[in-house]
Protein backbone atom coordinates (compact mmCIF):
# COMPACT_ATOMS: atom_id res chain seq x y z
CA UNK A 1 0.00 0.00 0.00
CA UNK A 2 1.44 3.33 -1.01
CA UNK A 3 1.60 6.33 1.31
CA UNK A 4 -0.91 8.27 -0.81
CA UNK A 5 -3.38 5.42 -0.78
CA UNK A 6 -3.02 5.01 2.98
CA UNK A 7 -3.52 8.74 3.62
CA UNK A 8 -6.65 8.49 1.48
CA UNK A 9 -7.93 5.83 3.89
CA UNK A 10 -7.09 8.07 6.87
CA UNK A 11 -9.06 10.92 5.28
CA UNK A 12 -12.01 8.60 4.64
CA UNK A 13 -12.24 6.96 8.07
CA UNK A 14 -10.78 9.51 10.50
CA UNK A 15 -14.18 10.99 11.45
CA UNK A 16 -15.77 7.61 12.12
CA UNK A 17 -12.82 6.37 14.17
CA UNK A 18 -12.64 9.59 16.16
CA UNK A 19 -16.37 9.58 16.94
CA UNK A 20 -16.21 5.90 17.85
CA UNK A 21 -13.34 6.54 20.28
CA UNK A 22 -15.00 9.66 21.66
CA UNK A 23 -18.24 7.85 22.52
CA UNK A 24 -16.38 4.85 23.95
CA UNK A 25 -13.99 6.87 26.11
CA UNK A 26 -16.03 10.03 26.66
CA UNK A 27 -12.89 12.16 26.65
CA UNK A 28 -11.80 14.32 23.72
CA UNK A 29 -8.04 14.19 24.30
CA UNK A 30 -7.95 10.44 24.74
CA UNK A 31 -10.17 10.03 21.66
CA UNK A 32 -7.67 12.06 19.61
CA UNK A 33 -4.73 9.97 20.88
CA UNK A 34 -6.56 6.73 20.17
CA UNK A 35 -7.50 7.83 16.65
CA UNK A 36 -3.88 8.65 15.91
CA UNK A 37 -2.63 5.44 17.44
CA UNK A 38 -5.15 3.41 15.43
CA UNK A 39 -3.93 4.84 12.11
CA UNK A 40 -0.28 4.47 13.08
CA UNK A 41 -0.92 0.81 13.92
CA UNK A 42 -2.70 0.43 10.60
CA UNK A 43 0.34 1.86 8.78
CA UNK A 44 2.60 -0.57 10.62
CA UNK A 45 0.34 -3.48 9.62
CA UNK A 46 -0.39 -2.18 6.11
CA UNK A 47 0.64 -5.49 4.52
CA UNK A 48 -2.34 -7.18 6.20
CA UNK A 49 -4.92 -4.54 5.28
CA UNK A 50 -7.48 -5.26 2.56
CA UNK A 51 -9.81 -2.62 1.18
CA UNK A 52 -12.92 -4.68 1.98
CA UNK A 53 -12.08 -5.28 5.63
CA UNK A 54 -10.15 -2.12 6.48
CA UNK A 55 -13.13 -0.48 8.26
CA UNK A 56 -13.70 -3.54 10.46
CA UNK A 57 -9.95 -3.70 11.20
CA UNK A 58 -9.81 -0.02 12.20
CA UNK A 59 -12.94 -0.26 14.39
CA UNK A 60 -11.67 -3.39 16.12
CA UNK A 61 -8.31 -1.74 16.73
CA UNK A 62 -10.01 1.39 18.13
CA UNK A 63 -12.19 -0.74 20.39
CA UNK A 64 -9.18 -2.66 21.74
CA UNK A 65 -7.23 0.54 22.39
CA UNK A 66 -10.23 2.10 24.17
CA UNK A 67 -10.77 -0.96 26.36
CA UNK A 68 -7.07 -1.06 27.22
CA UNK A 69 -7.21 2.58 28.24
CA UNK A 70 -10.37 2.03 30.30
CA UNK A 71 -8.72 -0.86 32.08
CA UNK A 72 -5.48 1.04 32.63
CA UNK A 73 -7.19 4.00 34.24
CA UNK A 74 -9.91 1.94 35.87
CA UNK A 75 -12.41 4.14 34.07
CA UNK A 76 -14.58 1.14 33.44
CA UNK A 77 -15.68 0.92 37.09
CA UNK A 78 -16.05 4.66 37.42
CA UNK A 79 -18.17 4.99 34.32
CA UNK A 80 -20.46 2.07 34.88
CA UNK A 81 -20.94 2.06 38.64
CA UNK A 82 -19.57 5.12 40.28
CA UNK A 83 -19.78 8.67 39.05
CA UNK A 84 -23.34 9.25 37.96
CA UNK A 85 -23.29 12.89 39.01
CA UNK A 86 -23.19 14.28 35.47
CA UNK A 87 -26.30 12.41 34.39
CA UNK A 88 -28.07 13.12 37.68
CA UNK A 89 -27.26 16.81 37.41
CA UNK A 90 -28.62 16.93 33.88
CA UNK A 91 -31.75 15.03 34.87
CA UNK A 92 -32.25 17.36 37.81
CA UNK A 93 -31.68 20.44 35.67
CA UNK A 94 -34.14 19.38 32.99
CA UNK A 95 -36.69 18.20 35.54
CA UNK A 96 -36.56 21.54 37.36
CA UNK A 97 -36.84 23.65 34.23
CA UNK A 98 -39.31 21.52 32.36
CA UNK A 99 -42.62 23.06 31.62
CA UNK A 100 -45.76 21.20 32.83
CA UNK A 101 -46.78 20.90 29.16
CA UNK A 102 -43.40 21.15 27.43
CA UNK A 103 -42.95 21.78 23.77
CA UNK A 104 -42.12 18.53 21.98
CA UNK A 105 -39.03 20.00 20.34
CA UNK A 106 -37.60 21.08 23.66
CA UNK A 107 -38.21 17.65 25.16
CA UNK A 108 -36.50 15.98 22.22
CA UNK A 109 -33.54 18.35 22.42
CA UNK A 110 -33.16 17.69 26.14
CA UNK A 111 -33.53 13.97 25.60
CA UNK A 112 -30.78 14.05 22.98
CA UNK A 113 -28.44 15.64 25.51
CA UNK A 114 -29.43 13.11 28.15
CA UNK A 115 -29.06 10.13 25.80
CA UNK A 116 -25.57 11.35 24.92
CA UNK A 117 -24.70 11.35 28.60
CA UNK A 118 -26.53 8.09 29.37
CA UNK A 119 -24.52 6.18 26.74
CA UNK A 120 -21.40 6.70 28.85
CA UNK A 121 -23.20 4.96 31.74
CA UNK A 122 -23.70 1.77 29.74
CA UNK A 123 -21.32 -1.16 30.28
CA UNK A 124 -18.56 -1.17 27.61
CA UNK A 125 -19.93 -4.15 25.63
CA UNK A 126 -23.34 -2.45 25.33
CA UNK A 127 -21.72 0.89 24.52
CA UNK A 128 -19.72 -0.61 21.65
CA UNK A 129 -22.78 -2.21 20.09
CA UNK A 130 -25.03 0.85 20.50
CA UNK A 131 -22.36 3.15 19.02
CA UNK A 132 -21.73 0.91 16.03
CA UNK A 133 -25.46 0.46 15.46
CA UNK A 134 -26.69 4.00 15.97
CA UNK A 135 -23.69 6.20 15.25
CA UNK A 136 -21.94 4.21 12.52
CA UNK A 137 -25.19 2.78 11.10
CA UNK A 138 -23.72 -0.72 10.92
CA UNK A 139 -25.85 -3.83 10.45
CA UNK A 140 -25.92 -6.51 13.17
CA UNK A 141 -23.94 -8.75 10.81
CA UNK A 142 -21.17 -6.17 10.42
CA UNK A 143 -21.03 -5.57 14.18
CA UNK A 144 -20.81 -9.32 14.76
CA UNK A 145 -17.87 -9.47 12.34
CA UNK A 146 -16.01 -6.65 14.11
CA UNK A 147 -16.69 -7.79 17.67
CA UNK A 148 -16.20 -11.46 16.73
CA UNK A 149 -19.48 -12.43 18.44
CA UNK A 150 -22.48 -14.36 17.10
CA UNK A 151 -25.11 -12.16 15.44
CA UNK A 152 -27.73 -13.26 17.99
CA UNK A 153 -25.53 -12.12 20.88
CA UNK A 154 -25.03 -8.72 19.22
CA UNK A 155 -28.79 -8.30 18.74
CA UNK A 156 -29.48 -9.27 22.32
CA UNK A 157 -26.82 -6.82 23.58
CA UNK A 158 -28.32 -4.03 21.47
CA UNK A 159 -31.81 -4.67 22.85
CA UNK A 160 -30.52 -4.79 26.43
CA UNK A 161 -28.61 -1.54 25.87
CA UNK A 162 -31.75 0.25 24.66
CA UNK A 163 -33.71 -1.14 27.60
CA UNK A 164 -31.05 0.14 29.97
CA UNK A 165 -31.17 3.56 28.34
CA UNK A 166 -34.93 3.59 28.91
CA UNK A 167 -34.37 2.71 32.55
CA UNK A 168 -31.73 5.45 32.96
CA UNK A 169 -33.92 8.12 31.39
CA UNK A 170 -37.29 7.05 32.76
CA UNK A 171 -37.52 9.67 35.49
CA UNK A 172 -36.97 12.45 32.94
CA UNK A 173 -39.72 11.04 30.71
CA UNK A 174 -42.09 10.67 33.67
CA UNK A 175 -41.56 14.28 34.67
CA UNK A 176 -42.50 15.42 31.18
CA UNK A 177 -45.55 13.22 30.66
CA UNK B 1 -47.11 6.74 40.10
CA UNK B 2 -46.81 5.68 36.46
CA UNK B 3 -43.85 3.41 37.07
CA UNK B 4 -45.71 1.30 39.64
CA UNK B 5 -48.91 1.32 37.64
CA UNK B 6 -47.10 -0.19 34.67
CA UNK B 7 -45.85 -3.09 36.74
CA UNK B 8 -49.28 -3.98 38.05
CA UNK B 9 -50.42 -5.55 34.78
CA UNK B 10 -48.45 -8.65 33.69
CA UNK B 11 -48.88 -7.75 30.02
CA UNK B 12 -47.58 -4.24 30.69
CA UNK B 13 -44.57 -5.82 32.41
CA UNK B 14 -44.02 -8.02 29.36
CA UNK B 15 -44.16 -4.97 27.09
CA UNK B 16 -41.55 -3.35 29.35
CA UNK B 17 -39.27 -6.36 28.98
CA UNK B 18 -39.49 -6.98 25.26
CA UNK B 19 -40.39 -3.58 23.85
CA UNK B 20 -37.13 -3.20 21.89
CA UNK B 21 -37.47 -6.69 20.41
CA UNK B 22 -41.09 -5.89 19.50
CA UNK B 23 -40.10 -2.60 17.84
CA UNK B 24 -37.36 -4.37 15.87
CA UNK B 25 -39.97 -6.90 14.59
CA UNK B 26 -37.95 -9.77 16.03
CA UNK B 27 -40.81 -11.42 17.95
CA UNK B 28 -42.68 -14.39 16.54
CA UNK B 29 -45.97 -13.52 14.80
CA UNK B 30 -48.23 -14.72 17.63
CA UNK B 31 -46.41 -12.82 20.36
CA UNK B 32 -46.12 -9.74 18.16
CA UNK B 33 -49.86 -9.73 17.55
CA UNK B 34 -50.60 -10.11 21.28
CA UNK B 35 -48.31 -7.21 22.21
CA UNK B 36 -49.69 -5.09 19.40
CA UNK B 37 -53.26 -5.73 20.55
CA UNK B 38 -52.37 -4.84 24.14
CA UNK B 39 -50.56 -1.62 23.17
CA UNK B 40 -53.56 -0.54 21.10
CA UNK B 41 -55.75 -0.46 24.23
CA UNK B 42 -53.22 0.44 26.96
CA UNK B 43 -52.33 4.16 27.28
CA UNK B 44 -49.39 3.40 29.62
CA UNK B 45 -47.79 1.09 27.08
CA UNK B 46 -48.49 3.54 24.27
CA UNK B 47 -46.59 6.10 26.30
CA UNK B 48 -43.73 3.58 26.71
CA UNK B 49 -43.62 3.06 22.94
CA UNK B 50 -43.43 6.84 22.46
CA UNK B 51 -40.61 6.96 25.01
CA UNK B 52 -38.66 4.23 23.16
CA UNK B 53 -39.27 6.01 19.85
CA UNK B 54 -37.99 9.27 21.32
CA UNK B 55 -34.83 7.50 22.50
CA UNK B 56 -34.36 6.01 19.04
CA UNK B 57 -34.74 9.44 17.52
CA UNK B 58 -32.25 10.90 19.98
CA UNK B 59 -29.78 8.10 19.20
CA UNK B 60 -30.13 8.76 15.48
CA UNK B 61 -29.45 12.43 16.07
CA UNK B 62 -26.39 12.00 18.29
CA UNK B 63 -23.81 14.68 17.58
CA UNK B 64 -21.01 13.62 15.24
CA UNK B 65 -18.12 15.94 16.02
CA UNK B 66 -15.44 16.34 13.37
CA UNK B 67 -11.95 15.27 14.38
CA UNK B 68 -9.45 18.08 14.81
CA UNK B 69 -7.21 18.55 11.74
CA UNK B 70 -4.08 17.85 13.78
CA UNK B 71 -4.96 14.12 13.77
CA UNK B 72 -4.53 13.88 10.01
CA UNK B 73 -1.45 16.10 10.10
CA UNK B 74 0.27 14.00 12.75
CA UNK B 75 -0.60 10.68 11.10
CA UNK B 76 0.57 12.07 7.77
CA UNK B 77 3.84 13.25 9.35
CA UNK B 78 4.38 9.80 10.89
CA UNK B 79 3.72 8.04 7.59
CA UNK B 80 6.12 10.33 5.73
CA UNK B 81 8.74 9.88 8.47
CA UNK B 82 8.38 6.09 8.21
CA UNK B 83 8.12 5.49 4.47
CA UNK B 84 7.59 2.13 2.90
CA UNK B 85 11.19 0.87 2.90
CA UNK B 86 10.35 -2.62 1.82
CA UNK B 87 12.79 -3.81 -0.84
CA UNK B 88 11.48 -3.91 -4.37
CA UNK B 89 11.31 -7.70 -4.65
CA UNK B 90 9.66 -8.01 -1.20
CA UNK B 91 7.11 -5.37 -2.18
CA UNK B 92 6.51 -7.23 -5.43
CA UNK B 93 5.79 -10.44 -3.46
CA UNK B 94 3.47 -8.54 -1.10
CA UNK B 95 1.66 -7.02 -4.06
CA UNK B 96 1.38 -10.40 -5.69
CA UNK B 97 -0.30 -11.84 -2.61
CA UNK B 98 -2.23 -8.68 -1.78
CA UNK B 99 -4.08 -8.67 -5.07
CA UNK B 100 -7.00 -6.31 -5.27
CA UNK B 101 -10.19 -7.74 -3.85
CA UNK B 102 -11.98 -7.74 -7.19
CA UNK B 103 -9.19 -9.66 -8.88
CA UNK B 104 -9.05 -12.11 -5.98
CA UNK B 105 -12.82 -12.65 -6.22
CA UNK B 106 -12.48 -13.20 -9.99
CA UNK B 107 -9.68 -15.72 -9.48
CA UNK B 108 -11.72 -17.54 -6.85
CA UNK B 109 -14.69 -17.75 -9.24
CA UNK B 110 -12.53 -18.98 -12.13
CA UNK B 111 -10.93 -21.54 -9.82
CA UNK B 112 -14.32 -22.75 -8.64
CA UNK B 113 -15.51 -23.05 -12.27
CA UNK B 114 -12.41 -25.04 -13.28
CA UNK B 115 -12.91 -27.35 -10.29
CA UNK B 116 -16.57 -27.86 -11.23
CA UNK B 117 -15.76 -28.68 -14.87
CA UNK B 118 -12.99 -31.02 -13.68
CA UNK B 119 -15.39 -32.85 -11.37
CA UNK B 120 -17.97 -33.23 -14.17
CA UNK B 121 -15.36 -34.55 -16.66
CA UNK B 122 -13.97 -36.95 -14.08
CA UNK B 123 -17.52 -38.20 -13.41
CA UNK B 124 -18.13 -38.78 -17.13
CA UNK B 125 -14.80 -40.63 -17.48
CA UNK B 126 -15.59 -42.80 -14.45
CA UNK B 127 -19.04 -43.58 -15.83
CA UNK B 128 -17.64 -44.63 -19.23
CA UNK B 129 -14.96 -46.74 -17.56
CA UNK B 130 -17.58 -48.43 -15.40
CA UNK B 131 -19.80 -49.07 -18.46
CA UNK B 132 -16.88 -50.74 -20.31
CA UNK B 133 -16.12 -52.96 -17.32
CA UNK B 134 -19.77 -53.96 -16.98
CA UNK B 135 -19.93 -54.80 -20.70
CA UNK B 136 -16.78 -56.95 -20.46
CA UNK B 137 -18.21 -58.68 -17.39
CA UNK B 138 -21.43 -59.48 -19.26
CA UNK B 139 -19.41 -60.84 -22.24
CA UNK B 140 -17.44 -63.05 -19.90
CA UNK B 141 -20.58 -64.39 -18.21
CA UNK B 142 -22.08 -65.19 -21.57
CA UNK B 143 -18.91 -66.92 -22.77
CA UNK B 144 -18.67 -68.99 -19.58
CA UNK B 145 -22.27 -70.13 -19.99
CA UNK B 146 -21.57 -71.15 -23.57
CA UNK B 147 -18.42 -72.98 -22.50
CA UNK B 148 -20.28 -74.87 -19.81
CA UNK B 149 -22.93 -75.82 -22.35
CA UNK B 150 -20.27 -76.99 -24.86
CA UNK B 151 -18.50 -79.09 -22.20
CA UNK B 152 -21.80 -80.67 -21.17
CA UNK B 153 -22.59 -81.42 -24.81
CA UNK B 154 -19.20 -83.04 -25.32
CA UNK B 155 -19.63 -85.15 -22.18
CA UNK B 156 -23.09 -86.26 -23.31
CA UNK B 157 -21.77 -87.23 -26.77
CA UNK B 158 -18.78 -89.09 -25.33
CA UNK B 159 -20.86 -90.95 -22.72
CA UNK B 160 -23.51 -91.84 -25.26
CA UNK B 161 -21.02 -93.22 -27.76
CA UNK B 162 -19.03 -95.06 -25.13
CA UNK B 163 -22.15 -96.63 -23.63
CA UNK B 164 -23.48 -97.71 -27.03
CA UNK B 165 -20.22 -99.23 -28.19
CA UNK B 166 -17.49 -101.10 -26.45
CA UNK B 167 -14.11 -99.48 -25.95
CA UNK B 168 -12.65 -101.48 -28.79
CA UNK B 169 -15.55 -100.78 -31.09
CA UNK B 170 -15.56 -96.99 -31.07
CA UNK B 171 -16.31 -96.13 -34.65
CA UNK B 172 -14.65 -93.43 -36.69
CA UNK B 173 -17.97 -91.55 -36.80
CA UNK B 174 -18.04 -91.33 -32.99
CA UNK B 175 -14.55 -89.83 -32.95
CA UNK B 176 -15.60 -87.26 -35.50
CA UNK B 177 -18.50 -86.20 -33.25
CA UNK B 178 -16.28 -86.07 -30.16
CA UNK B 179 -13.74 -83.97 -32.03
CA UNK B 180 -16.50 -81.65 -33.19
CA UNK B 181 -17.68 -81.15 -29.59
CA UNK B 182 -14.08 -80.57 -28.46
CA UNK B 183 -13.63 -77.94 -31.15
CA UNK B 184 -16.70 -76.14 -29.82
CA UNK B 185 -15.18 -76.16 -26.35
CA UNK B 186 -11.94 -74.70 -27.68
CA UNK B 187 -13.84 -72.11 -29.67
CA UNK B 188 -15.64 -70.98 -26.53
CA UNK B 189 -12.35 -70.89 -24.65
CA UNK B 190 -10.92 -68.56 -27.32
CA UNK B 191 -14.02 -66.43 -27.00
CA UNK B 192 -13.53 -66.27 -23.21
CA UNK B 193 -9.88 -65.28 -23.68
CA UNK B 194 -11.01 -62.49 -25.95
CA UNK B 195 -13.63 -61.35 -23.39
CA UNK B 196 -11.04 -61.37 -20.59
CA UNK B 197 -8.72 -59.41 -22.81
CA UNK B 198 -11.39 -56.79 -23.47
CA UNK B 199 -12.25 -56.63 -19.77
CA UNK B 200 -8.65 -56.15 -18.73
CA UNK B 201 -8.18 -53.62 -21.49
CA UNK B 202 -10.99 -51.62 -19.86
CA UNK B 203 -9.09 -51.75 -16.60
CA UNK B 204 -6.03 -50.27 -18.32
CA UNK B 205 -3.92 -53.39 -17.81
CA UNK B 206 -3.62 -54.12 -21.49
CA UNK B 207 0.18 -54.37 -21.98
CA UNK B 208 0.70 -57.08 -19.38
CA UNK B 209 -2.39 -59.11 -20.20
CA UNK B 210 -2.07 -58.91 -23.96
CA UNK B 211 0.76 -61.42 -23.69
CA UNK B 212 -1.45 -63.86 -21.80
CA UNK B 213 -4.26 -63.41 -24.26
CA UNK B 214 -1.87 -63.95 -27.18
CA UNK B 215 -0.57 -67.09 -25.51
CA UNK B 216 -4.12 -68.45 -25.21
CA UNK B 217 -4.93 -67.49 -28.77
CA UNK B 218 -1.71 -69.04 -30.11
CA UNK B 219 -2.29 -72.25 -28.19
CA UNK B 220 -5.85 -72.31 -29.49
CA UNK B 221 -4.62 -71.93 -33.08
CA UNK B 222 -2.13 -74.76 -32.55
CA UNK B 223 -4.96 -76.89 -31.21
CA UNK B 224 -3.37 -77.41 -27.79
CA UNK B 225 -5.60 -78.26 -24.90
CA UNK B 226 -5.01 -76.53 -21.61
Amino acid sequence: MTEEKFLGLVEKYKAQIYQHALYLIGNQEDAEDITQETFIKAWKHRAKLRSKTVRSWLLKCTQNLCFNLLKRHKFQVALTKGDDTELEALLHKHARHSNPSPDEIVVKQELKELVHCAISKLPPDMRVVIIMRELDGMSFKEIARVTKQPEGTVKSTAFRARKKLRALLRCYWRNNE
Amino acid sequence: MTHFAIHQNPLCREVQDILEIYLANELDAKQHAAIEAHIAVCPKCQNEVSFAAAISEALQALPRPDPPPKIFDEVSAYVRAHPDNTKNWTRWIFQLFALSDNLTALLVRVGALVCLVGIVLFGIYQHQHHTRIMQASRDLDYALTKLQYAVERRDIVVNKKLSNTGPDEVSRGSFVMIEEASRRVLKQRAYISSAIHRGLNSLNQLPKVTEDAKHYEDSHQKGETP
